[in-house]
């Protein structure tokens, strides 16, 4: 993994990255697999570390394109994508970026939920941007 | 109650059924990308746009990239 930082939780105990990918897999029953990018979009962790750097370029090209999309000046903090077979989210938070792969069914919301619950327990990461 | 309706409009009211059904399953699997600001507002990208095509041909291949499921 290209990133050693670690998570925090909200009574001050640290968790990895690889752990906050297990709890978020854990959490919700509808995720394939997950992946974690740091500030500078390096894998930070991922729920199948043979699949994960393949995952995180195309995730990295996926943000690109939905920021480009974007008519604003700020980035895109969320994207969801229903594809046929799955569906893909991605949220963006201090310098994180949690990406996972659901089954098509699954409820926009309660994945963003999971997903913004366990980026809340991760420290700021924002300062490691380059 | 019984159909009092001729036999060709029973049937193409059938066939109008089938048709609204495979057109709504059609719909259904769609691709849909959905983006969202810092503030939580979301904005349906315009289905086979540029941008909408780019966003899904990136996320079928993150899809692609993903293990296989058991």
């Amino acid at each position: 993994m290209a990133s050693e930082g670690t998570a925090r939780r909200a009574g001050g105990e640290t968790v990895t990255p690889a752990e906050a990918i297990a709890e978020l897999v854990q959490l919700s029953a509808d995720v394939r697999s997950a992946l974690l990018l740091d500030a500078r979009g390096q894998l930070a962790a991922a729920s199948d570390a043979e699949h994960g750097e393949a995952m995180r370029a195309a995730a990295r090209e996926l943000l690109e394109h939905a920021d480009a999309d974007d008519q604003g000046d700020h980035e895109v903090a969320q994207v969801e994508v229903t594809a046929p077979d799955a569906a893909v989210f991605c949220v963006r938070v201090r310098g994180w970026t949690l990406v996972a792969l659901a089954d098509r069914d699954a409820l926009p919301s309660l994945m963003f939920l999971d997903m913004r619950s366990v980026l809340a327990k991760l420290e700021d990461h924002a300062r490691g941007a380059s | 109650m019984k159909d009092r309706r001729s036999p060709l409009k029973r049937v193409t009211g059938i066939a109008e059924s089938v048709a609204a059904g495979a057109r709504r399953r059609q719909e259904g699997r769609t691709p849909r990308v959905v983006l969202y600001d810092a503030a939580g507002h979301s904005r349906l990208v315009a289905p086979h746009s540029a941008s909408h095509d780019l966003l899904v041909d990136a996320a079928e291949r993150l899809i692609d990239s993903s293990p296989p499921r058991p």
